[in-house]
């Protein structure tokens, strides 16, 4: 069992190899095979590994397996090590799962792009980094394939390198979700310092720090940055819209299914150190409402389709966060596993659309795409339903075992409710503004012009993995149903016990009224924007400052460039200015070159005569010598 | 008179060098008998054969001994130091055999190959060595074959060059060595390592302290520790680059081995003496090597200050003089190794490719015309300067570590200094290749050589060795806990 946990996670690394190695020898399509045929292994093999945990006790679902010790110094010992357990096995599934239908929809998305083997195996890559993260069985393992998963995002999101927005989208992300890897490593080594260990099993028990002591919030506040950065939430979220640059199949597994979810993962993996340091917790949350709220009403107004399905994602990630910081992981997981479904269905429907539309991805110029796209027009319909959070589909069970659990949690559950409540409000209106903006009404001229559409909108190739996505976003959420069973919490309690869990009449009334308020999204969206309407416009006459604030994002960026970048380059050309030039390109440039002529000089030794040569042997042996007698 | 009594001898325990020089006598005999063109690839089979049966002998003397023996009168000892010493030898020589296939030396080949298997054998004798004569005749064993190796190139004057040079510096430090190692029997009476330590208290101090020092002298110009490498760089440049690489690699293991071997078992009592003063050589062969290594254009030479810097590294851990330095030298020599014999092998392959001494101009756009080359030479140069993947990155940690340990966190300090001087000479050769436009294209003229798949095997396996010694860390380092664990040290 343990050994299908080890195939899981190297099939991918395999593949990077075998493209790597293999080059132009390989066909490009072979690549893209290879790569999702390395998927598809992981998941078959994760698929083992649940079966087999499924056929155990649910208190002996956790085995870990060590390859050998990497480094040991003390106790403090560092092993190549994977842990199982219903946790890291239900990420397995998610993560392989959905990364097989990504991988093999890339297949067909990336056909003739010309750089597609560095692509797939890029892809593979970060596979092999985001099973790592999920499988680690101690916290530097785990750290190991946080950074890697930053890396391989890093390396996708500037794929078109020779696009200048593309690159800086790269960096941006890679800095932002550097600041969160330094504080998660900083955390560690307190940890380290506190336990003299990394291994999840000692750091993991409510002894390791006192309850609300400094050292607790420290190491609780060092993850939630790591966490906070890796899921785009405020303050750390601006890199995720950039991020869009990448080619579509990217943003659908690393920037909506997987990697960006991995801050929750990491607080329910962490969740005894979470529930040590509470005001920490209570802080995820509260970022994750904010987010919720923020992300929801920046997605009103965005203008390029992919960008608002990534403000839907901050925004689904800020439940998530949410549920983990009431304690309610069972449902913040349940959520992650339904986000995935629907969300990487709605980016892999919009790269249809953009693929039909020759790259274009600015939705005022789309629209009465639903009559000439319409598979892709019934499967974003569901992904869009299931966003919203209508029933059947899998958002509603998700969503509201969220929202249910926060109104169970008192005070600062029902402030979140509030976000999580107008979010679904929010939710509804954005989503089916894109929906009837770019589906209903009559064909622009642009899309006129530009249409070309293949046998299921964009080949077979594409349409597979998505029609597979689409039946998992109506029934996926059929896990957990209210009042009638609930198998993630059952499943997940022996790593992270849920603390809230929705029950009672508050959470009929949640069921309710969230369910009302999305539906007076919806019905908000398509007054306005599914048949002609001035009222949009009108509004946005009424209030230019609210329009601008959001059209802006609440001015994060020039926020942060104002608070961060100009002091740093203004610093920067002062100390250039003031303290470089005059002090240090004079003596520094001097000091490199007396050093260049030191080794000139000292080369100039080396004359080649072997007589110099045993006269400095002789030399050096004289001064050993005296020195020893006279020591003695 | 009793008759001479012959000691009785463990074959098992000298298996490693009796295999290697096997495989010289029939390097030297058979390919008589063969077709000229069949010669070369003979010869070069049969000492792969030979390194990896000396090796899998080595190996399993390791697993067999838990305890240390001596064995032939004394004269050698039987214990895991002296067989992961051999282990990284031959797979030191297994790598050069890669690096030397392609390489032609009209009908010399036969005896290329005989020479490199009897310096390994010889190395392989001496890091065993376990009384004075036998250390002696293990030097000059292997340093015999080595001076004919770095003169096999006879139609370049460099080569020549090279080994006379090696032949005369060299003599004079066996001389030297030789010559102390007198004056260390006359002090104490003893040969034997063991019998030294034990005699040193009574012995006439003056001759002995003397006799140490010029023994420091004569391993030190074998590892090219400064101030007695000057030999170094122009051995390193004019020796036929296959030769260079093995040198590069076997020679440092087996004399550093030895060196750590003979000061901690022979001479305890004078540890204040040998541990400052290997403090202060590692200090100059640092400054040296580094500064040395700054304006060189020779890419061979660059390497030749960068193995004397190197030197200076491995000297650190011995200078300790603590278990915990045993260690780090024994892991430090595993990445070491590899990556010397691999960037050799790179410059060698470049070498022949435009067939005349590679300068840094002349590795402009190496990079991309052969990105597999390119990219292991990128590896090992960030390796050198100690950065992962690269093993190095853990055993520069522990050399470090070993030093800080003992107190001496001056020499670290200097350690890290120099490390950051060689960041300049290391980055500038990944500079010409990836970012000097090259001068000349290589392929139009006259057509591009065929791929080496030998070389090229080579340079995988030491890439594999660089980094597999990162990953599998561990592992290792318990290995060379284990085999240290052999020697008493005085702390």
């Amino acid at each position: 069992m343990i050994t299908a946990a080890w195939i899981a996670l190297f099939a991918p690394a395999a593949a990077v190899v075998a493209i790597a190695l293999a080059g132009t020898a390989i066909s490009r399509s072979v690549a893209g095979y290879l790569a999702a045929g390395s998927a598809l292994v992981s998941f078959v093999s994760s698929v083992v590994v649940f079966v087999v945990l499924l056929g155990e006790d649910p208190e002996e679902r956790t085995h870990s397996s060590t390859l050998w010790t990497w480094l040991s110094a003390g106790d403090l010992k560092i092993g190549a090590e994977i842990q199982v357990d219903p946790l890291s096995v239900f990420m397995m599934l998610i993560v392989s799962g959905v990364g097989f239908l990504i991988l093999a929809y890339a297949v067909g998305y990336m056909a003739g792009d010309v750089e597609e083997r560095r692509y797939h195996a890029y892809k593979a890559l970060f596979l092999f980094s985001m099973l790592l993260l999920v499988e680690a069985g101690n916290l530097v393992l785990l750290l190991a394939g946080w950074g890697m998963v930053g890396l391989s995002s890093y390396l996708l999101i500037n794929f078109w390198h020779h696009r200048a927005t593309a690159v800086a989208a790269g960096k941006k992300a890679f800095i932002m979700n550097a600041f969160g890897d330094a504080t998660f490593a900083l955390a560690i080594f307190l940890l380290i310092q506190r336990t003299g260990s990394v291994e999840f099993d000692t750091v993991f028990s409510s002894d390791v720090v006192e309850h609300g002591s400094t050292a607790a919030v420290l190491i609780a506040l060092g993850l939630l940055g790591g966490a906070v950065a890796k899921s785009a939430q405020v303050p750390l979220h601006t890199w995720l819209p950039d991020a869009m640059e990448g080619p579509t199949p990217v943003s659908a597994l690393i920037h909506a299914a997987t990697m960006v979810t991995a801050g929750v993962y990491l607080v329910a993996r962490t969740n005894v150190l979470f529930e040590l340091a509470p005001a920490i917790q209570d802080l995820a949350g509260i970022l994750g409402g904010v987010t919720i709220l923020l992300a929801g009403l920046i997605a009103l107004v965005q203008t390029d389709i992919k960008r608002v399905i990534a403000y839907s994602t901050m925004s689904q990630i800020g439940y998530m966060f949410v549920a983990v910081g009431l304690g309610a992981y069972g449902s913040g997981m349940f959520h992650l596993m339904t986000h995935a479904f629907f969300k990487a269905l709605l980016f892999m429907a919009a790269g249809i659309v953009i693929h039909a539309l020759s790259d274009e991805q600015d939705i005022r110029r789309m629209g009465g795409l639903g009559r000439a796209l319409p598979f892709t027009y019934r499967v974003f319909v569901i992904g869009a339903l299931a966003l919203a959070a209508i029933p059947p589909f899998a958002g509603f069970f998700s969503k509201d075992s969220i929202l249910g659990a926060a109104a169970n949690a008192g005070t600062l559950g029902w402030i979140l409710w509030t976000a999580g409540a107008i979010g679904a409000f929010l939710t509804g209106l954005y989503t089916f503004r894109l929906l009837f903006i770019v589906f209903w009404g009559d064909l622009t001229p642009f899309a006129r012009e530009h249409l070309h559409r293949k046998r299921f909108d964009g080949g077979l190739a594409m349409a597979w993995p998505v029609a597979i996505l689409a039946v998992l976003s109506i029934f996926g959420g059929w896990l957990q149903v209210p009042w009638g069973w609930d198998l993630v919490n059952q499943w997940l309690e022996p790593v992270a016990e849920s603390a809230e869990e929705a029950t009672g009449v508050t959470f009929t009334f949640s069921v309710i009224a969230s369910l009302v308020l999305a539906v007076a999204g919806i019905w908000l969206a398509w007054r306005w924007y599914g048949r002609p309407s001035e009222v949009p416009a009108r509004t946005r006459k009424r209030w230019p400052w609210a329009a601008r604030t959001l059209e802006h994002k609440f001015y994060f960026d020039e926020a942060y460039d104002l608070a961060f970048y100009e002091p740093a380059s203004r610093n920067a050309a002062f100390l250039t200015r003031y303290v470089e030039q005059p002090l240090f390109l004079s003596s520094l440039g001097e000091l490199g070159s007396s050093v260049r002529s030191a080794s000139r000089r000292l080369s100039a030794l080396q004359t080649g005569y072997v007589r110099e040569y045993a006269l400095a042997l002789a030399a050096g042996l004289a001064v050993l010598a005296i020195v020893f007698i006279l020591v003695t | 008179m009793t008759p001479f009594q012959t000691p009785s001898i463990d074959w098992a325990a000298l298996s490693p060098e009796l295999i290697l020089l096997g495989g010289a006598a029939i390097c030297l005999l058979v390919p008589l008998f063969l077709a000229h063109g069949w010669r070369r690839h003979f010869c070069a089979f049969v000492s792969m054969g030979c390194f990896i049966g000396a090796g899998a002998a080595a190996v399993a003397l390791f697993q067999m001994d838990e305890t240390g023996t001596s064995v032939v009168a004394d004269a050698m000892r039987r214990d895991r130091l002296a067989e992961l010493a051999q282990v990284l030898i031959v797979g030191s020589g297994l790598l050069t055999v890669g690096v030397s296939y392609a390489y032609v030396l009209r009908e010399r080949m036969g005896e290329y190959y005989t020479l490199l298997l009897t310096a390994a054998a010889g190395m392989c004798f001496f890091v065993a060595a376990n009384d004075l004569m036998t250390m002696f005749l293990g030097l000059e064993w292997f340093s015999i074959s080595l001076y004919i190796l770095c003169a096999m190139a006879i139609e370049e004057v460099a080569s020549l060059e090279a080994g006379l040079k090696y032949l005369i510096v060299g003599s004079f430090g066996s001389a030297i060595l030789l010559f102390g190692s007198a004056f260390v029997y006359g002090a104490t009476g003893a040969l034997g390592f063991e019998d030294i330590a034990a005699a040193s208290g009574d012995a006439d101090q003056l001759f002995l302290v003397t006799g140490l020092a010029m023994i420091i002298v004569g391993l030190g110009f074998k590892a090219s520790a400064a101030p007695f490498h000057m030999w170094t760089p122009d051995v390193y440049q004019g020796a036929p680059t296959p030769v260079t690489a093995f040198m590069s690699a076997a020679t440092k293991i087996a004399a550093l081995v030895l060196t750590m071997r003979l000061l901690v078992t022979a001479f305890p009592s004078e540890e204040n003496l040998w541990t400052i003063s290997l403090a202060v050589i590692v200090c100059i062969s640092l400054a040296w090597g580094n500064l040395g290594a700054l304006v060189q254009t020779n890419v061979k030479r660059l390497l030749a200050y960068s193995s004397i810097s190197h030197a200076g590294f491995l000297l650190m851990p011995i200078a300790v003089g603590t278990s915990l330095g045993g260690r780090a030298l024994l892991y430090y020599l595993i990445p070491y190794a590899a990556m010397s014999i691999g960037a050799f092998a790179v410059v060698g392959a470049r070498e022949r490719e435009l067939a005349r001494p590679v300068t840094l101009d002349d590795m402009a756009g190496m990079g991309w015309e052969r990105p597999g080359m390119g990219a292991a030479m990128t590896l090992f140069m960030f390796g050198f300067i100690g950065l992962p993947p690269a093993g190095l990155f853990i055993g520069k940690f522990y050399a470090f570590s070993a030093a800080v340990d003992r107190g001496w966190t001056w020499l670290a300090i200097v350690g890290a200094v120099a490390t950051a001087v060689s960041v300049y000479y290391y980055l500038g050769v990944v500079r010409a290749m990836y970012f000097q436009p090259a001068a000349v294209r290589v392929a139009p003229a006259g057509g591009s050589p065929p791929r080496e798949l030998a070389l090229g095997t080579s340079v995988v396996l030491a890439v594999v060795v660089t980094i597999g010694s990162f990953v599998a860390a561990q592992p290792l380092l318990d290995i060379a806990t284990d085999a240290v664990s052999f020697l008493s040290f005085p702390h």
